[in-house]
């Protein structure tokens, strides 16, 4: 079957929660306008990405204004929502994906694999997260979680579509664009790697990155970067053609992408030839 | 953890940067955790906000 995604790519003020909300809603609009049964939004939208000294005061329940709203957006247009956010849970914070049904249903990731300063501000996640949908399972990861084999694995023959939420840098200075000499590699690959596991996985990959000006702070290093995020945000169909990409600058992606209703062991059972291999000497041995 | 992707002989720097940040930032999380209060109140909008958010 096919599904219309949307992946948002926009800039996100520090803390400025209400122009936050009002962007990503212009936003939502256009993808609602579109014809887009699953939009996915940045880590962090609503309060930005920053190595700000508390997110406590920022960081909201189930309740918060943020959910309410994109619940609200979810349930009124008829579309699944996914976003990050900062989730406090008592006095722990973490660095959360929502995920909000038509139906008013909420499902939230928590990112497990924190870097940089985020270790000192979040506390990690500790499970993947599949979500049924009407469409098919879907799986999320939150920008350096996407780096980990780990993550991948997890979800592998357990999901129909891959849901990734980013702000990720450059590691490059925005204005001599000279590269960070241990990471200014590291920016350029959230092009490649949301389409590495589309074709790995055989499945869907919606990524979302923010876009515009940010310092990257990296601890030990004492570095602080005068960066930009990585932009590049994409939508990939599985196997199916090439992926739609988007720029540096802000911009909504739109693409119709295929599922495999009956993906899973039932269909790699069906189409690989180590499993074919493995299926029938297990029958000789029987 | 692997890495998904490769990342040469930097990502041997970056492995070992993220174990000791974790270690660190683990520390400093801690001492913020504790200082903070487990009842808290969500952020709120103005109102305006909210209404417009919620129109159609």
């Amino acid at each position: 079957m096919k599904l219309t995604t949307a992946a948002v790519q926009m800039p996100s003020e520090v803390l400025g929660l209400s122009a936050n909300l009002q962007l990503a809603d212009d936003y939502l609009r256009r993808a609602r306008d579109a014809g887009a049964e699953l939009v996915v939004l940045p880590e962090l939208f609503n309060t930005g990405y920053s190595a700000w000294p508390d997110f406590g005061p920022h960081g909201e329940s189930p309740d918060g204004p943020t959910l309410s709203y994109l619940r609200g957006r979810a349930r009124r247009w008829k579309m699944h929502i996914a976003a990050g956010y900062v989730e406090r849970e008592g006095r722990h914070l973490y660095n959360s994906m929502a995920f909000c049904s038509p139906d008013g249903d909420l499902h939230v990731y928590r990112k497990r694999n924190l870097v940089f300063w985020e270790r000192f501000r979040f506390h990690p996640g500790r499970e993947p997260l599949v979500v049924q949908t009407p469409w098919g399972r879907v799986g999320f990861a939150v920008c350096a979680d996407m780096i980990y084999r780990k993550v991948w694995k997890d979800y592998r023959d357990r999901i129909d579509l891959a849901v990734i939420s980013s702000a990720w840098p450059e590691f490059a200075d925005r204005d001599s664009g000279r590269c960070h000499w241990l990471l200014g590699r590291v920016g350029p690959m959230c092009d490649g790697i949301p389409a590495r596991v589309a074709e790995d996985l055989g499945i869907p990959v919606v990524f979302a990155n923010q876009c515009g000006e940010t310092n990257t702070r990296i601890p030990l290093l004492h570095t602080t970067i005068r960066d930009r995020f990585a932009g590049r945000s994409s939508i990939c169909d599985g196997r199916h053609g090439e992926p739609l990409k988007a720029g540096l600058e802000p911009d909504l992606l739109v693409a119709s992408v295929t599922i495999h209703p009956k993906r899973g062991m039932k269909s790699w059972h069906s189409t690989s030839p180590s499993a074919r291999a493995a299926e029938s000497s297990a029958s000789a041995r029987s | 953890m692997a890495f998904y992707v490769p990342l040469g002989p930097r990502g041997g720097v970056f492995r070992l940067g993220t174990f000791l940040i974790g270690i660190m930032g683990g520390m400093a999380y801690r001492k913020a955790y504790r200082r903070r209060e487990s009842a808290f109140s969500d952020p709120s909008l103005p109102r305006p906000l909210l209404d417009a958010l919620d129109a159609e």
